[in-house]
């Protein structure tokens, strides 16, 4: 699948281009939008749990910021990724292609409105709220493809268990929500009472917001356990996305 | 030497009669037989062998339902045959349709892009094909419009000219020609067959017997799923219209 991905990769770059030409192509304000979005959310957010609900963590912005913008990405690839062959049966019907630059396109499409807003983001409030990045913050390029390894790993899942069980677009959208609520994102995992926390800990999404709070808020290593939680859930995910995906895919055609 | 090659190929179809099928169906379904998921199964292509020797074209003809389409798909790798073997010595273009993978929100520069892509083909590839595409195509004052602004013959030409520049060891046809206009025919024709003088294979699906007569070297008339005759177009042309006479007295009786 990977050899299939490079000699295509002028698709996956085609098709990632058509996706933010078509996003942003006759809207007046344009590309302005990927920022403008993650902007209202930080706002909201941060009046909501730091000025209402009282959440004591300093510098409330910046720690929601590092972790709020990549399951931001996250929650987008997933949702993009369970229409991304079921809405495109009309390339599947007519042309032989690695069905995987599909689903691969939509997660990258999200990263890069990821790594646009992070981009911009991270320097203005990291530096505004008085804060700073303390030298943990290289680590946050493997943090980033280890996330987006991840991801992939769930895109292709989706995707491929889309074609057998349409309700499955529909479960995504709910369970983001859950997750989203039980992921230490708008509170600190040490807010979690103990027994909980032991549990929530299990989470992939737990273990990378984890991860991301260590080296970019807290500057930080992290913690042994959040490295290991991050690297097998990875694992784990390519493997089963990848091993379902090809299991499925030369049946796309006739499903979709 | 051949470029490609279909040994014992069948194609099965799983056909549901009633394909709504939520919870409220299938709880149904437990009590009552009438809402219980009924399906048959549908042999589209049976034990098919065909063999398309380079730089020859091959007409494939037969009614409506007879295969045609399901062969050239499974020949493009795009349908899985259920038993059989393809062998394919070289790249292999399937155009089923004119401008694949063509979005009407970008433009015909964005779009060629896209669809070679689709094909396989990498960027400088494409940069390399692209001025003689849009010259075939005729389009060069239109490149950088949205597509959605194009006639359809402008958004035709422009299909056709990406899918026989590809440069794909075997073209795969598929009645596309039908929907254009005669000289969009006869320029689509005399590009196949400088295409073929190249060494390239075509295989053209069509209803149209005298296009296939005056085009094919060979035709291959398929009849449910299964080939009927195969030799030159001439004979062949005849028998499918033997053959249509005679469902049609079967109908009449």
């Amino acid at each position: 699948m990977v050899r299939d991905l490079l000699r295509y990769r002028a698709l996956v770059r085609n098709l990632v281009l058509k996706e933010l030409t078509l996003k942003y192509r006759d809207s007046v304000l344009g590309v302005a939008w990927s920022l403008g979005h993650p902007a209202l959310l930080l706002l909201v957010y941060t009046v909501a749990f730091r000025h209402v609900l009282r959440v004591p963590v300093p510098h409330y912005p910046f720690f929601l910021l590092v972790t709020l913008l990549p399951w931001n990405f996250f929650a987008a690839a997933a949702v993009a990724s369970t229409g991304a062959i079921v809405h495109n049966g009309g390339l599947l019907r007519k042309a032989a292609f690695p069905h995987a630059a599909l689903p691969v396109a939509s997660v990258l499409f999200a990263f890069a409105q990821l790594l646009l807003a992070l981009g911009v983001f991270l320097p203005v409030v990291a530096l505004g709220s008085g804060a700073g990045l303390r030298w943990t913050a290289v680590l946050l390029l493997p943090v980033l493809l280890l996330h987006l390894l991840f991801t992939i790993g769930i895109a292709l899942l989706l995707a491929a268990v889309t074609t057998a069980w349409r309700d499955v677009a529909h479960f995504t959208e709910v369970a983001l929500v859950l997750v989203f609520w039980l992921t230490p994102i708008v509170y600190p995992a040490d807010m979690v009472p103990g027994p909980l926390r032991a549990v929530l800990a299990l989470s992939p999404p737990a273990a990378f917001a984890t991860a991301y709070q260590d080296v970019l808020f807290w500057g930080r290593l992290p913690e042994w356990t959040t490295a290991g939680a991050a690297i097998a859930s990875t694992a784990l995910a390519v493997t089963l996305g990848h091993a379902v995906f090809r299991a499925m895919s030369p049946a796309f055609a006739e499903h979709v | 030497m051949s470029a490609l090659e279909l040994a014992g190929i069948s194609k099965r179809f799983v056909i549901r009669d009633n394909p709504i099928q939520d919870l409220k169906v299938r709880v149904l379904g437990v009590f009552h037989a009438r809402h219980r998921e009924r399906r048959h199964t549908l042999w589209a292509l049976r034990d098919v062998d065909l063999r398309l020797q380079r730089g020859e074209s091959l007409g494939l003809i037969g009614p409506n339902g007879s295969g045609k389409s399901t062969l050239l798909r499974i020949m493009g790798g795009i349908l899985v045959p259920t038993a059989g073997r393809v062998a394919v010595a070289g790249t292999i273009a399937p155009m089923l349709e004119l401008g694949v993978g063509f979005h009407p929100e970008l433009t015909g520069r964005e779009n060629v892009y896209l669809s070679t892509s689709l094909f396989g083909l990498g960027t400088r590839q494409t940069d390399a094909l692209y001025d003689r595409i849009v010259a075939f195509a005729e389009l060069e004052a239109f490149m950088e419009a949205p597509v959605k602004t194009f006639s359809s013959g402008m958004a035709m030409r422009l299909g056709f000219a990406v899918a026989t520049h590809l440069d794909a060891d075997v073209l795969l046809v598929d009645e596309v020609l039908a929907v254009g206009d005669r000289a969009f025919q006869e320029k689509c024709l005399a590009r196949m067959s400088e295409v073929r003088g190249r060494g390239r294979s075509i295989v053209l699906v069509s209803h149209d017997v005298e296009l296939v007569q005056r085009f094919c070297d060979r035709a291959c008339l398929l009849v449910e799923g299964r080939v009927a005759a195969e030799g030159a177009p001439g004979e062949v042309a005849a028998r499918y219209c033997e053959q249509g006479r005679a469902a049609e007295r079967a109908h009449a009786v």
